[in-house]
């Protein structure tokens, strides 16, 4: 989206055109949120340490399904999966091999990369529907063989492994409040490469294969290999997500989730937040995880204020109902995602007192 | 337009509301306040342990009065999601009635208890995500109760590290002993001990149960759920103490965790390969379907059908509805009293509870009657950690010291706790059958409680 300037407001350099942060105070607002979440520790209650974790990996995996889908145009209902390749190598790795958490997450990323090569494999013959169809095999096959190969490596139909506690030295990360510097700085150095990805060549080359493959392909532009370099990079965030998230519960495998309801809900918070946008993952993650609370908080008080023969009711059904209609209502008026209503929001302070 | 919309918005959540807050439940007079009656624990069999003396604790810290003070008894489980009709309303009204009576008596040595209970839909990041936040706001917590299999595996080394009891529903046997001395507690027998029992039971009684034309060998085909629950009962322990005692356990056939899953084609491969038992490792419509099932192919009078212990509840035959009597003859591993057995005073108090908030008849089942017992078996530990350690020293250690030093605990004769020399679960059960009993279905005993074979896994 073109951003809505006044006049006068331009840029003076090359230099000037190509930067992300333009003007002094966008550089204090970043340092300032990144602040306020690495000090949460410090003054956060559990509930927003915790939160902010979640929500910490699972924007890294919303990332690598707005590369693929939102700037891409592929779709994928594999994302989960491929997060449990992540979570899975990296254990084995640390593991078995010995290796620090550190070393293991670019190995688990590259690991769960390849298996999102073999699976962006039939993008070359399908496109919309039937290519979300074709990644939904990944989301069958990958799960059955955790429970049904390798048990001793895998953990068989148990459904999970132990992953260890990531440490440096003697210090461990075994507490949400410490763990959150491994999630801001993995988090930091994801939104990095994707926010530079979409303003390389690949990133054009992405962009102009959403827009119109053909033409794409007619100014040059290789569909089979492009399609493929946009699933190994989302596989691979899937898969950094995935490790992080093993190594935060301590444990992965089936019985943690990863199924297709997970990878729907990635693709519905992508498009809450706003598809083909930076910040989009940002807020639609943010946006889904604290509407979960917050349906669970109001129906838990709503309860409480009701009479007794109620609460049991009101606690066993609010939550999805409530839940429920605040999505419905989000796509019937916000349809373009939060992104969007953010850029609105800017453009209308750019352009104060003349925004209309 | 925007007047328009919020007007729609509004009415629309308030319909919700009103969904979800005016169903069937009726409404009732709280009950009076009951005393807790002295209570009959189930007439288990000793194991053969040897428990060493405790004891007698020589300051009664309770007679100081806690007025004033509160104990928090947490609770996370889901109570929406995939599988929230297991737990039902009634989870919720046995946890409120229970606490509400054990305050109405004076509460614990006179401190008032608060329930907090948290929904986490079954899926295990909010179950890590939720202890972690009561761990948090709770530095000194000592327990938290759970319920399922993913909630015990996902919670068990966290709970290790940081020295909390998890009273847990999902009786996972990895989760609880391996390795060794770990801080989750089972209600109930481990799936594998379960699955043992009943195959002792077959082999003790299959000369008068065996179907119409089955031969003497007993071969057991096992159904289960995906994932650890449904693989639960079918572990090396327990197939070898199958194997010997001659009865041959098929490979473990699964089905997906939905109420449209296919049963006919594992039950198909379990009957062509000579079952003449099927044990059911499921619960809900789980169960439901297998039963549907096997009358569906005319396979219900050519094997002998039982199933763990949340295989036979009353939801099971709530979903079967009008064709609940279809389950008559089925077996279940039964580790708990039942609401018919009402010469048990925790049974007549639970009934008490349950008559006087009103309840709808389908709520009569196991969610209800566990609880309210559970939290008085809590209850009972915690006044125990107080005489042993005062209400100032009071942590997760006192209190799984306090349970280890009492050794069982019983939740108003419904049910045991045991964590005797390193147990973790109750080890006896009874063997209950489907049968119509004056025109209403009956969890009739046709095995009192019985040591259960020990199935536990090795520590590592």
């Amino acid at each position: 989206m073109a951003v809505m300037r006044p006049a006068g407001d331009y840029d003076r350099s090359y230099q000037e055109d190509k930067s992300y942060i333009r003007k002094p105070w966008q550089w204090v607002v970043l340092i300032a949120s990144i602040g306020v979440v690495a000090t949460c520790p410090y003054w956060g209650t559990p509930y927003i340490i915790t939160t902010v974790n979640r929500i910490g990996y699972t924007i890294i995996a919303v990332q690598g399904l707005n590369i693929l889908t939102g700037y891409t145009g592929q779709i994928s209902l594999g994302q989960a999966a491929f997060m449990l390749v992540g979570g899975y190598v990296s254990t084995l790795v640390v593991t078995h091999l010995g290796l620090s958490m550190f070393l293991a997450l670019p190995i688990a990323a590259v690991g769960a990369g390849i298996v999102g090569l073999i699976f962006g494999l039939p993008s070359l013959r399908v496109k919309g529907f039937y290519l979300a169809m074709a990644t939904l095999a990944a989301q069958f096959i990958i799960p059955w063989l955790t429970k049904h190969a390798f048990p001793e490596f895998l953990g068989g139909t148990e459904g999970r492994i132990a992953t260890p506690v990531p440490q440096i030295g003697s210090f461990l990360f075994n507490e949400p409040a410490r763990f959150i510097y491994i999630t801001l700085g993995v988090l930091i150095v994801t939104t990095f490469i994707a926010a530079n990805i979409t303003r390389t060549r690949l990133g054009r080359a992405f962009i102009a294969i959403r827009d119109n493959d053909l033409a794409a392909e007619l100014l040059g532009v290789n569909l089979f290999g492009y399609k493929l370099r946009a699933f190994f990079i989302a596989a691979m965030y899937a898969g950094l997500a995935g490790a992080l998230k093993a190594h935060y519960q301590r444990a992965i495998g089936t019985e943690f989730g990863y199924s297709l309801t997970e990878s729907i809900v990635l693709l519905g918070m992508l498009v809450v937040g706003g598809l083909g946008t930076n910040i989009g993952p940002f807020l639609g993650t943010t946006f889904i995880i604290v509407m979960q609370d917050v349906s669970n908080v109001v129906g838990s008080s709503f309860a409480g204020i009701m009479p007794p023969e109620m609460t049991a009711r009101l606690l066993t059904s609010f939550r999805p109902i409530f839940f429920g209609l605040i999505l419905m209502f989000f796509l019937i008026f916000e349809p373009r995602g939060l992104a969007h209503r953010w850029q609105l929001f800017k453009a209308a302070w750019r352009l104060r007192p003349f925004s209309h | 337009m925007r007047k328009k919309s919020f007007i729609l918005l509004s009415m629309l959540v308030l319909a919700s509301l009103v969904l979800t807050a005016c169903g069937g439940a009726a409404t009732t007079e709280a009950p009076a306040p009951t005393a807790v009656p002295p209570t009959k624990v189930p007439p288990t069999e000793a194991p053969p342990t040897e428990v060493p003396p405790t004891e007698a604790p020589t300051v009664r810290y309770c007679a100081d009065g806690l007025e004033g003070e509160t104990f928090t008894f947490y609770s996370q489980a889901g109570l929406t999601g995939p599988l929230s009709t297991i737990l039902g309303t009634a989870f919720v009204n046995a946890l409120n009635d229970s606490i509400r009576d054990i305050n109405e008596a004076g509460g614990i040595c006179g401190a008032e208890i608060v329930l907090k209970l948290t929904d986490t839909q079954y899926d295990a990041e909010q179950e890590i995500a939720t202890y972690q936040q009561t761990k948090g706001e709770d530095p000194n917590l000592m327990s938290i109760a759970t319920y399922g299999s993913g909630a015990t595996i996902a919670l068990a080394p966290l709970l290790r590290e940081d020295h909390v009891v998890n009273f847990a529903a999902g009786l996972n046997a990895q989760a609880m002993y391996v390795p060794r001395d770990g801080w989750t507690v089972g209600v109930a027998p481990i799936y594998a001990d379960q699955f043992a029992g009943f195959v002792q039971f077959l082999s003790e009684s299959w000369a008068d149960i065996k179907p119409e034309g089955a031969g003497d060998e007993i071969v057991v085909g096992v159904i289960g759920w995906e994932g650890p629950f449904g693989a639960g009962a079918t572990t090396a322990e327990s197939i070898a103490y199958a194997e010997s005692v001659g009865v041959q356990v098929l490979d473990l056939e699964t089905y997906a965790i939905s109420a449209e899953a296919d049963v006919v084609t594992p039950l198909q491969n379990l009957a062509l390969q000579g079952a003449n038992v099927i044990y059911i490792q499921s619960l809900g419509f789980g169960p439901a379907q297998v039963i549907g099932t096997l009358h569906a192919l005319e396979m219900w009078s050519q094997v002998v059908v039982g199933g763990c212990n949340w295989a036979m509840n009353t939801d099971v035959l709530t979903i079967l509805g009008e064709s609940a009597p279809a389950a008559i003859g089925m077996y279940g591993v039964f580790p708990y009293n039942w609401w018919n057995d009402t010469d048990l005073p925790g049974v007549q108090q639970a009934l008490a509870a349950f008559e006087a908030g009103g309840y709808a008849e389908s709520d009569k089942a196991v969610s209800y009657i566990t609880s309210y017992g559970g939290t008085f078996a809590w209850k009972t530990i915690l006044e125990h950690a107080i005489d042993m350690v005062g209400f100032e020293n009071l942590n997760g250690d006192a209190f799984f010291d306090a349970f280890k030093d009492l050794g069982t605990v019983s939740a108003l004769g419904i049910f045991e706790y045991d964590v005797r020399d390193g147990t973790r679960a109750p080890r006896s059960s009874q063997i209950r059958q489907v049968q119509l009993v004056d025109g209403a279905l009956e969890f009739v005993i046709v095995k009192d409680f019985f040591v259960l074979p020990d199935t536990r896994p090795p520590a590592e």
